[in-house]
């Protein structure tokens, strides 16, 4: 599995206004691919977070392929399906 | 006009002389007040441990943070904000001062008699010719005068100086309570002064502390940059793609899960 990672950082603000952790080559017929998809995402935001609170985005249509992972979610959910962390973020 | 001829006149004269007097004394004590409000910020309970270590690297390499060997300080308009590597904790103070000068003064009543014999001599000189109208006669008067001059400079020097005399006594004593007094007066004044400016620090600490969070923001920022870029190249992260724009800091990259 390779995951595509998107952070932003606004210092003005001091939030973390997205981190996205997507899974961009996912078999999603493996059976291990939900686990493996959060256990990443977990690791890559304790980089910057402690204790950081996964969500998952899920899109209606394709549900319940993880595609996305987002941090720490102010935004919008991509439109594309997948599973968001969020979390409350200052600087 | 011939030499002068000198007339030497003794006089004495037992002083019986009452005097009283005021012996004051003032100190000045000057001292510079702070009064201060503070905001404390746990780090390590919301920042990743990465970004932490990241964060010390950061403030190490800033000209603008200073290091005393214990913490990372930096300056504000009013305050200062600092940063504890080991308790990873984040302070910002709000620090007003101002300039604090009090007065204390001792009294002490003081008084004597003086009961002396005082013993002087007064001069007149003549001539023989009577040159200038200065005859014998005149003289005695002038010796006499002279003498009388003499007696009364003599008093008061004597008053003078059992006066300065019981003053000496006294000055230790005095001297010590108005250093007490200046320092009940300073105490006052500073403890006074210092709950004034305390509360115009807490008045001033929102203001102080947004300087604060934005420059601590703004390292930060080289934290997170830091942290996330070397986490994606050792886990074999490909290209790297960092931009900061306008304080706004954007990360993407790719790697193996």
């Amino acid at each position: 599995m390779r995951v595509r990672v998107h952070f932003r950082y606004n210092s003005a603000t001091g939030e973390v206004e997205m981190f996205t952790v997507e899974a961009v080559d996912a078999d999603v017929s493996d059976a291990d691919h939900d686990r493996r998809h959060d256990a990443a995402t977990t690791r890559i935001a304790g980089v910057v977070d402690r204790h950081p609170l996964i969500d998952e985005v899920v899109s209606v249509e394709a549900a319940p392929e993880p595609v996305e992972t987002v941090f720490p979610g102010r935004q919008e959910p991509p439109e594309s399906e997948g599973r968001r962390v969020e979390e409350p973020r200052r600087g | 006009m011939c030499n002068p001829r000198r007339v030497r006149v003794r006089a004495t004269r037992d002083l019986q002389r009452t005097w009283a007097d005021e012996v004051r004394r003032q100190v000045t004590r000057r001292g510079t007040v702070a009064g201060e409000a503070r905001i404390r910020e746990p780090l390590a309970a919301d920042i990743g441990a990465p970004t932490l270590a990241a964060l010390a690297t950061v403030l190490e390499r800033s000209d603008d943070w200073d290091w005393d060997g214990e913490r990372f300080t930096h300056p504000l308009d009013g305050g200062l904000i600092t940063l504890d590597p080991v308790t990873r904790e984040l302070e910002i103070v709000a620090r007003l001062t101002d300039e604090v000068a009090v007065t204390g003064e001792a009294r002490q009543a003081i008084s004597g008699t003086v009961e002396e014999r005082i013993d002087v001599v007064g001069e007149g000189v003549w001539y023989d010719d009577g040159y200038g109208g200065w005859t014998a006669r005149t003289a005695r008067e002038e010796a006499q005068q002279d003498a009388e001059r003499a007696l009364a400079r003599e008093a008061d020097a004597l008053v003078a100086r059992r006066r300065a005399e019981a003053e000496a006594r006294e000055a230790g004593r005095l001297d010590a309570a108005a250093s007490a007094d200046a320092d009940r007066a300073m105490a006052e004044a500073t403890a006074a002064r210092r709950r004034e400016l305390e509360a115009a620090a807490v008045a001033r600490l929102d203001l102080v502390g947004v300087q604060g969070r934005n420059l601590f923001h703004a390292v930060l920022a080289e934290a997170y940059r830091d942290a996330i870029v070397a986490y994606a190249r050792s886990h074999g992260a490909g290209d790297v793609l960092c931009t900061d724009h306008d304080g706004v800091l954007e990360i993407q990259f790719e790697m193996p899960a």
